[in-house]
C-alpha cells in the first residue's frame, strides 16, 4: 500500500502542468472539475492564452457568462484546433478546472460540439 | 592478466559497434548539424495522443513526443539568499516571464514552444518562438561588453562532438527556475548540446559564487520536429490577463 502511495505522490509530482505562461496551480484549482454548457459569445484567439466566453444557465435559470483560458493559438494550431472552429453562437460542452478566485472563469481541458466533436482546448491538470 | 586482457578487448569491441551506430548529421566540416526545429522541455504540445486530429504527426517519424526533463537537482542558495525567496505559493505571482519578460538561458529550453537552430561554420543562431527570443552565439572570440541583457551574451566551441555555449554578460532580471532562484550579473552558465540524432541532450552548468555555494546543473532533452514545422510568432503581452486574476485569487 505504501509502496502504491508512494507511487502515486511520484507520478503527480512528475506531471505537475507546466504551462508556458505560468504555473496552473497559481491560477486555477485541478481539485475543482468543472463541466459548463451553453452558447459561445465571443472568441479571443490571443496569446499568452485564448479564451471563449460562454454564456451559461445557472441553477435558477439566470445566465452567467464563463471566462475560460485555453491553449495559446499556435499550440491549437497544432493540435489540429483551427481558428475558424468555435465561433459566436455555438452550443458547446467544455471541461476544465475552475479559477481560484471564485468568479465564473475557468481553464479548459476539451471542447465538445453540437455534433459531437471532442477536441482538446487547454492543458490536462494532471 | 589474461583474463584482464580479453576483457579489455571484449569491451572495445562492444564499445565500437556502439559508437558507429550513433548516425548525426554532419556538416560539410564535419561538425554534427543541429540546424532544425527543436521542441524542449517542459510539458508537450504534441502529446494529444487519439485527441486532436494533428497531434503526434507533428513529431519527426519515430521521435517519441517530447517529456518533461529529467527531474533538476535542488538548487539551493546560500541561506541569507534561501531565506529571501519567495514563498512556493507566492512565487508565480512574482515569476518575471508571468509579466513575458524573457525567461533567459537555461529556463527558455523549458518552455514548451519550438525553436529553430541555424547552424553555420561561424555561428550558431537560435529562434525562440517563445518570448520572441534569439541568440546569436559565434564561434570562437572574446565576449563582447555590451549592457547585461536578459539572454546574455554567448560564444561557441566545440569539445569533441559536442556543441558547448559558454554564457556571460546576464542581466541579474531573470530566474533559474519557478521558485524564484535568480540570476545576478555574476551568473556565469557553461551549455552543452550533445546531438543523438532526432533529440539533443542538453546540460547547463550554472554558477553564481554570490548566490550559490556550488554549481547546480540543469538538463533537457530537445526533441526534433518534423520536416515544416517552424517557430510561429508568440506576442506574449498581447491579451495577458495572469497578472489581475491571480492577484484577484481568494478576494
Amino acid at each position: 500500500m505504501k509502496r502504491i502511495l508512494i507511487a502515486l505522490a511520484g507520478a503527480v509530482l512528475s506531471t505537475v502542468p507546466v504551462l508556458a505562461h505560468h504555473s496552473f496551480a497559481a491560477e486555477y484549482d485541478s481539485s475543482a472539475p468543472v463541466t459548463v454548457k451553453g452558447t459561445v459569445t465571443k472568441v479571443e484567439w490571443t496569446n499568452p492564452h485564448s479564451y471563449v466566453y460562454v454564456d451559461v444557465k445557472d441553477a435558477t435559470g439566470n445566465v452567467v457568462n464563463w471566462a475560460i483560458e485555453g491553449y495559446p493559438p499556435n499550440t491549437l494550431r497544432r493540435t489540429g484546433f483551427t481558428r475558424d472552429l468555435m465561433k459566436q453562437g455555438d452550443t458547446v460542452t467544455i471541461n476544465g478546472w475552475k479559477a481560484r478566485d471564485g468568479v465564473n472563469r475557468m481553464a479548459a481541458r476539451d471542447v465538445t460540439f453540437a455534433n459531437g466533436n471532442k477536441m482538446y482546448f487547454g492543458p490536462s491538470a494532471q | 592478466m589474461r583474463n584482464r586482457l580479453f576483457s579489455s578487448i571484449f569491451i572495445c569491441v562492444l564499445a565500437l559497434p556502439l559508437t558507429a551506430q550513433t548516425k548525426i548529421p554532419r556538416t560539410a566540416d564535419g561538425k554534427p548539424d543541429f540546424s532544425g526545429v527543436w521542441q524542449g522541455g517542459g510539458i508537450s504540445l504534441y502529446g494529444e495522443v487519439g485527441g486532436n486530429t494533428r497531434s503526434t504527426a507533428a513529431v519527426a517519424k519515430g521521435t517519441p513526443p517530447p517529456t518533461p526533463g529529467a527531474k533538476p537537482e535542488p538548487l539551493v542558495f546560500k541561506p541569507e539568499f534561501e531565506s529571501k525567496l519567495p514563498s512556493a505559493a507566492t512565487a508565480p505571482l512574482q515569476d518575471p516571464t508571468l509579466k513575458c519578460l524573457l525567461p533567459g538561458v537555461p529556463r527558455i529550453y523549458g518552455m514548451p514552444m519550438p525553436f529553430e537552430i541555424v547552424q553555420t561554420p561561424k555561428e550558431v543562431v537560435i529562434i525562440f518562438e517563445s518570448f520572441h527570443a534569439w541568440r546569436r552565439i559565434p564561434f570562437g572570440g572574446k565576449h563582447d561588453d555590451p549592457d547585461p541583457s536578459f539572454m546574455g551574451d554567448s560564444i561557441a566551441s566545440w569539445d569533441g562532438d559536442t556543441l558547448v555555449v559558454d554564457v556571460t554578460g546576464i542581466n541579474g532580471k531573470t530566474w533559474l527556475d519557478g521558485r524564484g532562484h535568480f540570476t545576478t550579473e555574476q551568473t556565469h552558465v557553461v551549455e552543452r548540446y550533445t546531438l543523438n540524432g532526432d533529440t539533443i541532450s542538453y546540460q547547463a552548468a550554472v554558477n553564481d559564487p554570490t548566490t550559490m555555494t556550488k554549481p547546480w546543473s540543469q538538463r533537457y532533452t530537445l526533441t526534433r520536429l518534423k520536416e515544416g514545422e517552424r517557430p510561429l510568432e508568440y506576442e506574449c503581452i498581447e491579451n495577458n490577463q495572469d497578472v489581475p486574476h491571480m492577484r484577484s485569487r481568494g478576494k
